[in-house]
């Protein structure tokens, strides 16, 4: 068993209202550069919906993901030679269109002193060509709340093979929002897809990161990430991810997103998982498994078995202190209501999300069966199961029941000012649970969404009296250009 | 001394070593120092159309059988090779491959140049390194051609001394100019061209053929 430690986040879908706060503040800090202007390292998508890039769950064109052949574990784009063999024009390659081509407005037309006959207006010119465009095509949220006409939200792909009659209807049109980041998976597709290994996973919190020096812009993990979470910025020809804001986090503050997010949406913290067992687990054979094998991979924080043992592995205490408070834990192995996004895709995400509760249609005839009253829910189970179970609907029939159960429950005890209220045995949690998970999903107090340690430090192998008179930075390239080729002066 | 021995000998005879100082030091310089921007800045994802899938692809595999040919053809050795290919054969099979492969690169090659000239997009995102390169490839492929051609036209004794010129060079030979100095022009114009391009190499994108993936390559014969 190889214990490692994971930094991951929870989204609870639930109380999301697609503000874009996170995609906005996101994207002022990490991607407002020429080259990446068509980049939202977070975006938030409305679903059913297309999405951004366009159809990026459209596995049979981009192939991205994994796939197992022969019980072996083989990305979706074919195996290193056959990647090779491509390397020149990667056809699964999305064009910068599949995003949207990055736009701003003429302006300059609004403010001189020009008299016009009529109201002048700023027209949209292209970012890439500089070229005035007639018409903008797509964004990163083209079908925002519904916008657009039902026949072009069908292309979402999980509605493919889906019953969609009767949903183009007012009445009984649904949606939701997802935002959306890099899910800085277990087994990340693009790393495995990267010939020049430039794509690392950190050891000691597991964020995905590419290192621009080694990127040569071969632009095969743009095509390989089956989230299109890796962008090739344009402009300097090289791909750039989410950072999960890595310089954040080593200081045990939430990334940028989850700071900002007004909807307290957003958890981190950090799991414990067995390093060991990700290719067996991830070449599950069938689909619907692997939500359950994901889960599995979790270890238990509270074990004392395991916790002497990530401390052998060097895991440090701060580490295992934070996982067994994680709040993450709790969301997604604890009371089982955070799903992982597609886990069809065998990259072992670790995003996870809460799904979102929706209007019941008809009141159930039977009261408190939670069960009946989720069935009834606006949101077709089987819509959320598609994206988040690879259509296994019971785990997401429990939790949407749980969290019908502890409102239920908090109903009862504020409301009702009932001491004792009745806990559905069906559910399986118990009193505790539905405390906790009030207090982490309605409080969502700062101090329990985000547990965070800061990153360790190696103190042994530090020459601290020589730190001491120091900047405590370098210069960059400082010792470079003082130096010739073979490092002499 | 002749105006024109005194060309064949300074393109022929000098041009070379010079080129492949400038690329040796120009190398070494690109490696160490600017190693990051050793790519091939691919203009794939700007305009992902099918003149790039087509034109990269056809011309990428062409050239590199090109560049195989002229390892075999001009820098082996004929005691390596002479129990294995009977000169004339070799000879017909640098006629056969190389029309193939050379039609196939150009053909490429003229896609990419009239994607590069044509294509909005890919203009405003272009260098000026892009249009040379694109435009120098063009033209050395085209003499290419037309030198095999010529080859077909003339005896053997010519197209031995291809060799025995190149050989002559990374021996040092001093005379070995000599060897294609009465041969066509067009052979002459493909040489200088190429030793333009052996110039250019460390300085543009060119250099990203140095960076072939072999760690991806050991990684799926470990799996």
């Amino acid at each position: 068993m190889k214990i490692q430690a994971q930094m991951a986040m929870v989204l609870s879908l639930d109380k999301c209202i697609g503000c874009h706060t996170c995609s906005v503040t996101c994207k002022n800090v990490w991607t407002s550069r020429k080259g990446m202007e068509y980049v939202w390292f977070n975006n938030v998508e409305t679903k059913p919906g297309p999405g951004y890039p366009v159809q990026w769950e459209n596995q049979d064109r981009y192939k991205g993901g994994w796939t197992v052949r022969k019980r072996k574990l083989q990305l979706l784009q074919g195996n290193n030679l056959s990647i090779l063999s491509t390397i020149f024009a990667n056809p699964h390659l999305p064009d910068m269109k599949d995003y949207y081509e990055p736009f701003t407005f003429d302006f300059s037309k609004l403010t001189g002193t020009k008299r016009f006959r009529t109201a002048p207006s700023a027209r949209p010119y292209s970012l890439v060509t500089g070229r005035r465009m007639e018409k903008i095509e797509y964004g990163p949220n083209w079908e925002d709340n519904l916008g657009g006409s039902f026949n072009e939200r069908k292309k979402d792909p999980n509605l493919k093979d889906f019953d969609t009659k009767g949903y183009e209807e007012f009445e009984k049109s649904f949606m939701f929002y997802v935002p959306r980041l890099c899910e800085h998976c277990l087994n990340p597709a693009c790393a495995a897809s990267c010939p020049s290994g430039a794509i690392y996973k950190r050891e000691e919190d597991g964020i995905v990161l590419i290192d621009q020096n080694k990127c040569r812009g071969w632009r095969e993990c743009v095509s390989a990430c089956p989230y299109k979470k890796t962008y090739f910025n344009w402009d300097r020809k090289k791909s750039e991810k989410c950072t999960f804001c890595y310089p954040l986090i080593e200081n045990g503050k939430p990334t940028v997103c989850s700071e900002s997010c007004v909807g307290r949406i957003r958890y981190i913290g950090v799991l414990l998982y067995d390093a060991d067992r990700i290719d067996e687990y991830a070449a599950t054979e069938n689909d619907k498994d692997l939500y359950e094998k994901q889960l599995d991979l979790i270890l238990d924080p509270d074990d004392p078995q395991i916790i002497s043992k990530a401390q052998e592995q060097g895991i440090s205490y701060s580490f295992i202190r934070a996982a067994q408070a994680s709040p993450v834990y709790k969301l997604m192995k604890q009371w089982k209501v955070a799903f992982p996004l597609h886990p069809e895709y065998r990259t072992l995400p670790m995003v996870w999300y809460v799904p979102p509760m929706s209007p019941v249609l008809q009141q159930a005839d039977v009261k408190d069966n939670f069960f009946a009253t989720v069935d009834e829910m606006r949101i077709p189970v089987n819509y959320i199961a598609r994206m988040m179970t690879a259509r296994d609907e019971t785990p997401v029939r429990t939790a949407l029941a749980r969290l019908l159960a502890m409102r239920q429950y908090m109903r009862q005890r504020t409301v009702e000012k009932n001491e004792n209220p009745l806990i559905p045995a069906e559910l399986g949690l118990e009193k505790a649970d539905y405390e906790d998970m009030y207090r982490y999903m309605a409080i969502a107090d700062y101090k329990d969404r985000f547990v965070i340690p800061t990153a360790p430090t190696k103190t042994e192998d530090t020459d601290l009296a020589g730190l001491r008179a120091g900047l405590g930075y370098e210069y960059p390239g400082k010792e470079e250009e003082g130096r010739n080729l073979f490092g002499g002066r | 001394m002749t105006t024109s021995d005194y060309l064949n000998n300074f393109f022929l005879g000098y041009l070379p070593y010079i080129a492949l100082g400038v690329f040796a030091a120009g190398f070494i310089y690109r490696a160490v120092k600017r190693n990051n921007t050793i790519q091939a800045t691919s203009s794939q994802f700007i305009s992902n159309d099918k003149s790039i899938r087509w034109g990269s692809t056809l011309f990428h595999y062409a050239i590199i059988l090109v560049f195989l040919g002229h390892i075999f053809g001009l820098l082996t050795p004929e005691w390596l090779y002479t129990w294995l290919i009977s000169n004339e054969t070799k000879r017909l099979l640098a006629i056969i491959m190389g029309s193939l492969s050379g039609i196939t690169a150009l053909t490429g090659i003229t896609i990419l140049a009239l994607r590069r000239f044509t294509n909005i997009r890919v203009r405003a995102t272009g260098q000026l390194q892009d249009y040379i390169i694109v435009a120098l490839l063009f033209f050395q492929i085209a003499l290419g051609l037309w030198g095999t051609y010529i080859t077909t036209q003339s005896p053997l004794e010519d197209y031995m001394a291809m060799e025995h010129w190149a050989q002559g060079i990374v021996i040092f030979e001093p005379d070995s100019w000599k060897y294609i100095a009465h041969q066509s022009w067009v052979y002459k114009l493909h040489i200088i061209n190429g030793f333009l391009i052996f110039i250019i190499f460390p300085f543009t994108k060119l250099m990203h053929m140095v960076m072939v993936p072999v760690h991806f390559v050991i990684d799926y014969f470990r799996k």
